[in-house]
């Protein structure tokens, strides 16, 4: 298969639910073993590096530093770039410790912390870890810290119930970076229903710009990606809370990058909670709700018409840019294409 | 996974059975593969490589994949 088109091939994380193993052979890519190559910890985040030679991985262990009995262990956390195919570490930039009270105190507690994120800028020269809060930007050949960028956090949401007054904290959800390099796009949620996107400039740190999403289940949402250009930002906003059945409200949102405004907003009568965008515009949506499957939906901007009715009717094949609905035994996968808006 | 049922409460709750991930291609929707089960997949997340080649997953199941 030509390297291009494994580019645009899309990574269905499709947990299987075998039920049989005749309809799984039927359905789903033939099963291979896949030659595995060990990550040095349980990664809270990786990514390969563009050239596909390394990895980079965000990773929380257990300090070896001595702390009095009856205290907190302490962890450490580190940046790490490995030749993955010959299992060496090429380069390890160590976070610094927070300080003060915006830190989220992870070297103290329960290692299991919020967002972080580790990315390659797609020239491959630098590496972005966004870690309590802080963007460490890093030289890619030996993750030396080249400048950083402390995030703005969103104001705290106020809730009064029942007389008690609910202080919901601002946490990182997503961070990618944009495909030109320039700037950096973080998600913030700022409770379950309500979250906000800001926009960095990677060269100067500045915020550049930044909006709230529009209301809806953006806790149960995954993220967000960029399109290929960069001019759009696409992020999964379930219209309810899984388990429960979806609405007509839109659950994928386009937002203009320049704007942040909404260029294009989809209502597929999903609990869409995560999505990955195409060469062609076309958007994977991936239903979350927590029916014993997973429902994928590609959608795409050329074509004029949504399918009426049921699209599941469809089979692989008979005409890619309308609908091609696979199932997986109890995993469905759909892959739909939308109009212009 | 597989559907059992709690007949105490009544209610049915899912099993899973294996943990895989699979790739297709975005071009024609082809299937390419289907992974081997992976141990505490469902708690982790899968991201692609640039060119294709690889795959990674990272969380309960940290590991790097090469793709045929």
């Amino acid at each position: 298969m030509k390297l291009h088109t494994r580019v645009a091939a899309a990574i269905l994380f499709a947990h299987l639910f075998f039920v049989g193993a005749t309809l799984h052979a039927q359905k789903a890519p033939a099963q291979e073993h896949l030659k595995t190559f060990d990550l040095p910890c349980n990664a809270k985040s990786a990514e390969i590096s563009p050239d596909e030679q390394s990895v980079v991985t965000d990773c929380i262990v257990e300090s070896a530093e001595a702390h009095p009995p009856g205290t907190k262990e302490i962890f450490a956390e580190t940046v790490k770039l490995w030749d993955f195919e010959r299992s060496r570490l090429i380069a390890e930039f160590s976070v610094p410790r927070g300080n003060g009270s915006d830190s989220e105190d992870q070297f103290f507690a329960n290692p299991q912390v919020s967002g972080r994120f580790v990315r390659f800028t797609a020239d491959g020269t630098l590496v972005e870890a966004l870690i309590d809060g802080t963007v460490h930007i890093l030289r890619a050949t030996d993750l030396a810290e080249l400048r950083t960028i402390r995030l703005a956090k969103p104001q705290s949401l106020v809730q009064e119930r029942g007389g008690t007054t609910i202080v919901n904290k601002p946490v990182v959800r997503a961070m990618e970076i944009s495909p030109d390099g320039k700037l950096t796009a973080v998600l913030w949620l700022r409770d379950t229903l309500h979250g906000s996107i800001q926009l960095y400039d990677l060269s100067s740190g500045a915020e550049v710009r930044d909006w709230n999403t529009p209301t809806g289940w953006i806790g149960h949402s995954k993220g967000f990606v960029y399109n290929a250009s960069g001019d759009l930002l696409v992020v999964a906003i379930p219209n309810n809370t899984p388990c429960f059945p979806p609405n007509r409200d839109p659950d994928v949102f386009a937002f203009d990058v320049q704007t942040g405004e909404v260029r294009f907003k989809f209502a597929r009568g999903l609990l869409t909670g995560s999505v990955a965008v195409g060469p062609d515009n076309s958007v994977l949506a991936v239903d979350v709700n927590c029916r014993g499957y997973l429902e994928i939906e590609i959608q795409n901007s050329k074509y004029s018409t949504w399918p009426a009715g049921k699209a599941h009717e469809r089979c692989p094949g008979e005409d890619p840019a309308y609908a091609i609905w696979f199932h997986l035994l109890q995993t469905e996968v759909v892959f739909w294409h939308l109009q212009e808006r | 996974m597989k559907v059992n049922f709690d007949w105490g409460d009544g209610t049915a709750y899912s099993v899973p059975v294996d943990e895989t991930f699979s790739i297709w291609n975005f071009s024609n929707y082809e299937g390419i593969v289907t992974s081997q089960n992976i141990p505490g997949l469902r708690e982790s997340v899968v991201r692609l490589s640039s060119k294709g080649r690889y795959a990674v997953s990272f969380g309960r199941a940290s590991f790097v994949y090469q793709l045929p």
